[in-house]
């Protein structure tokens, strides 16, 4: 098993917080629904052509949110709601300075709406919208983001299953430790399409209206300043690499790996799950059984839904606040993604490094 | 290293053609481009799924992004077959794009449900790596960059970052794109490729064609590898974002400008030892103006070219592509020709229409992209 110098870590602190999901928009918000076990209602979503309906947790920007900015009048809900809370985020932390800050995007099924919209006029007309076209790329919210916040060094859209966001915090902590950056504002974000939902429902993934089995598909965004470990500030002490599963080495292997490495020499008192009811799942709970057997377990998807990275920040949000309440003082994160990544973090008080 | 593209699927050929100044470019046949303006673009060699299938019989299956990655990697560890990355980075604008058009137009007519979890399993942009690298034994984690058409130099950039600051030993940078026709329409709906032929920094120009490939890189320390190995030093790295608008550059130059600088300050290199740039030159009114301006303001006297001519843009790909023609100028010394230029935009130092024989020791090659992305990268011939 490669190593990418995994004792090596180098922690991050969290700064600030900017959230746009179903369960809340800053990080006590979210922290205190997911501890009250509070489940914002799904809403069903129409399938074309189909009779069976999709459940979905949809999130919109909020009315407060300052939509007038030129490069979003026509953008995608992907872009806006990756603006929102990187705003909120950026503006937590006072002094915060594009210059120095770095920029990690994370997503998984990027500008969906815009692409399907785009491709079915392909398909129908041979012509599809200039419009949409440049919103279908990947890292199009990054751009605005970065266009909106003067960010005009280091911007990396990185681009997985779940894990593409525990990819742009270890990427933050490289930058940072390298001193190619002071701060990076990581930010995920996704957006519900009914072709998404029906791709993971083909895959047995997510949960049909007549059905009580599969994760609820969610959306929204996340994002999380980051810069040098400071004391008593929640922070990312340990960002596993990440392990590649597949048919020859199951994701509950992969994961097995991954929390005994995380573990070492550590004492969790808590984790925040990635478990969000789909059955490949299922390797997770018996992970968590098999080596942190009774320890107390928050499941923030089961009541949020499943939004791929923005989802993994969401876990993130929830151990931190739950490190700022001073309830455990370390909380693991692990993160089973969809496509072939486990990966995984640990959230302390703060670090020892200076 | 091992490069799949418009100009060769191993490293004869396309040093070669490169030499030659061989044009890639033909009529697409992968779909029907009767409704777009543009009709032509770069394809790679007609026998490269053969190729694929005689590497690993599943590649049948997989997206055609895959089979280029596949064949990419093959090559690159021909050369190092005990190479185990501690990490693969790999850049794509659109992963399995193939796939993903297959689930859409297979929609109505009711894909069964192995069928459509195979094309959303393969749609997904680090699907195609997971698969080679399980085909090669490899376990190593993959992040994926998606910066648009930088996307495969920030994916080496990267890589070479992790290496240089002791945050990794040995790490795998690819960069892919294939063909697809969403993003062939895209393109043609911003109406940036052309019906004409693609002359990047000729007055006349009028656009870019797409074009496809992978190309891979084992990078590591060079202490440590033996020295006929090694293929070249990655010297330095920069990258900017003009934020000037999301399909446009910003006309100053501005951008290319802080990528290319910043690299060199990274390097601690002057402009004027530079023997060779390799330009981002798509072709369009709008980049190799903006390109140009860049170029005169920080190294007017170095000879470049965009080797786009020949292959066409192959996006997330280009920029791993392009670093794999660079060094084939330095071991081959050669300057890569700058194909059908008939009126070569003032001022500029192009290597116009045929190759030169040159020695070529330090080159940058730049990449841009949508979103106001800009990377620059530094080779340079290895000495200890």
């Amino acid at each position: 098993m490669a190593s990418l110098n995994r004792r090596e870590d180098f922690p991050i602190s969290i700064l600030g917080i900017g959230c746009a999901t179903a369960l809340g928009a800053s990080g006590a918000e979210v922290e205190a629904n997911v501890r009250a076990g509070w489940r914002p209602s799904p809403t069903e979503l129409e399938i074309p052509g189909r009779s069976e309906k999709g459940m979905v947790l949809p999130v919109s920007a909020s009315d407060g949110f300052d939509r007038k900015f030129p490069r979003l009048r026509r953008s995608s809900p992907i872009s806006l709601l990756a603006c929102e809370a990187a705003v909120r985020a950026f503006e937590a932390v006072p002094g915060a300075d594009p210059q120095t800050t770095a920029l990690i995007f994370a997503a998984s099924n990027g500008a969906v709406i815009y692409t399907r919209k785009f491709f079915k006029d392909v398909v129908a007309t041979g012509n599809g919208s200039p419009i949409f076209f440049p919103e279908t790329v990947y890292n199009s919210p990054a751009s605005h983001i970065a266009s909106l916040l003067g960010i005009d060094g280091e911007v990396l859209t990185l681009v997985s299953d779940a894990t593409a966001a525990t990819d742009a915090l270890r990427t933050a902590s490289e930058l940072i430790r390298a001193g190619a950056a002071e701060r990076c504002l990581v930010v995920a974000a996704e957006e519900i399409d009914w072709i998404t939902w029906e791709a993971y429902h083909r895959w047995g993934l997510v949960r049909s209206a007549n059905s009580c089995s599969g994760a609820i598909l969610s959306e929204g965004a996340v994002a999380l300043m980051v810069g040098r470990p400071q004391a008593e500030v929640p922070t990312v002490a340990r960002i596993h690499p990440g392990v590649t599963y597949h048919r020859k080495f199951p994701m509950g292997a992969a994961l097995g790996i991954v929390l005994g490495e995380l573990c070492e020499g550590l004492s969790p008192q808590g984790v925040v799950a990635s478990v969000s009811g789909a059955r490949c799942e299922r390797a997770e709970r018996r992970a968590l059984e098999n080596r942190l057997p009774g320890i107390p377990v928050l499941t923030p998807k089961l009541l949020g839904g499943e939004a791929f990275s923005v989802s993994t920040l969401l876990q993130t949000v929830v151990a931190a606040e739950t490190i700022r309440r001073a309830a455990a003082d370390c909380v693991i994160v692990p993160v089973t993604g969809w496509n072939g990544h486990v990966g995984g973090l640990v959230l302390t008080p703060g670090a020892q490094h200076g | 290293m091992g490069c799949i593209s418009p100009m060769g699927s191993n490293a004869a050929a396309t040093r070669q053609s490169l030499r030659d100044g061989r044009d890639g470019v033909r009529e697409v046949d992968l779909f029907s481009t009767a409704r777009f303006r543009c009709h032509r673009a770069g394809h790679v060699p007609e026998d490269f799924e053969g190729r694929a299938a005689a590497i690993c019989l599943k590649s049948r299956r997989w997206p055609r992004a895959a089979k280029l990655v596949l064949i990419a990697i093959s090559e690159a560890l021909d050369r190092r077959p005990d190479f185990q990355p501690d990490v693969v980075i790999a850049g794509t604008t659109s992963g399995g794009m193939d796939f993903g058009e297959q689930f859409f137009r297979g929609f109505e007519s009711g894909l069964s449900a192995i069928t459509a979890r195979q094309l959303t399993r393969g749609y997904v942009p680090h699907q195609p790596v997971i698969d080679v690298l399980e085909h090669f034994g490899i376990a190593a984690p993959i992040r994926v960059i998606s910066n648009a058409c930088a996307s495969g130099t920030n994916a080496i950039g990267v890589a070479a970052n992790l290496v240089r600051r002791g945050q990794a030993e040995r790490v795998l940078a690819l960069g892919f794109d294939a063909l697809a026709e969403l993003v062939f329409a895209g393109f043609d709906a911003l109406q940036a490729s052309t019906s004409e032929t693609c002359r990047p920094f000729d007055s006349g120009r009028s656009g870019l064609v797409l074009g496809e490939g992978a190309a891979a890189f084992c990078i590591e320390r060079g202490d440590e590898v033996p020295d006929d190995l090694i293929l070249a030093g990655v010297a330095g790295y920069g990258c900017a974002n003009d934020n000037f608008h999301l399909t446009k550059p910003d006309p100053s130059g501005i951008g290319p400008r802080l990528s290319m600088e910043r690299a060199l300050t990274d390097a601690g290199w002057d402009a004027g030892s530079l023997d060779y740039l390799n330009a981002h030159g798509t072709g369009t009114p709008f980049n190799d103006a903006s390109e140009a301006e860049a170029i005169r303001a920080v190294c007017p006297e170095v000879p470049f070219s965009s080797t786009k001519a020949m292959t066409g843009h192959a996006l997330g790909a280009a920029g791993a592509i392009e670093a794999a023609f660079c060094l084939h100028a330095m071991g081959g010394e050669f300057l890569p020709p700058n194909i059908h230029l008939q009126s070569p935009m003032s001022g500029l130092n192009i290597v116009a229409n045929e190759s030169r024989p040159a020695s070529v020791r330090r080159v940058i090659s730049n990449s841009f992209g949508f979103g106001g992305s800009n990377a620059s990268i530094l080779f340079e011939k290895w000495h200890r």
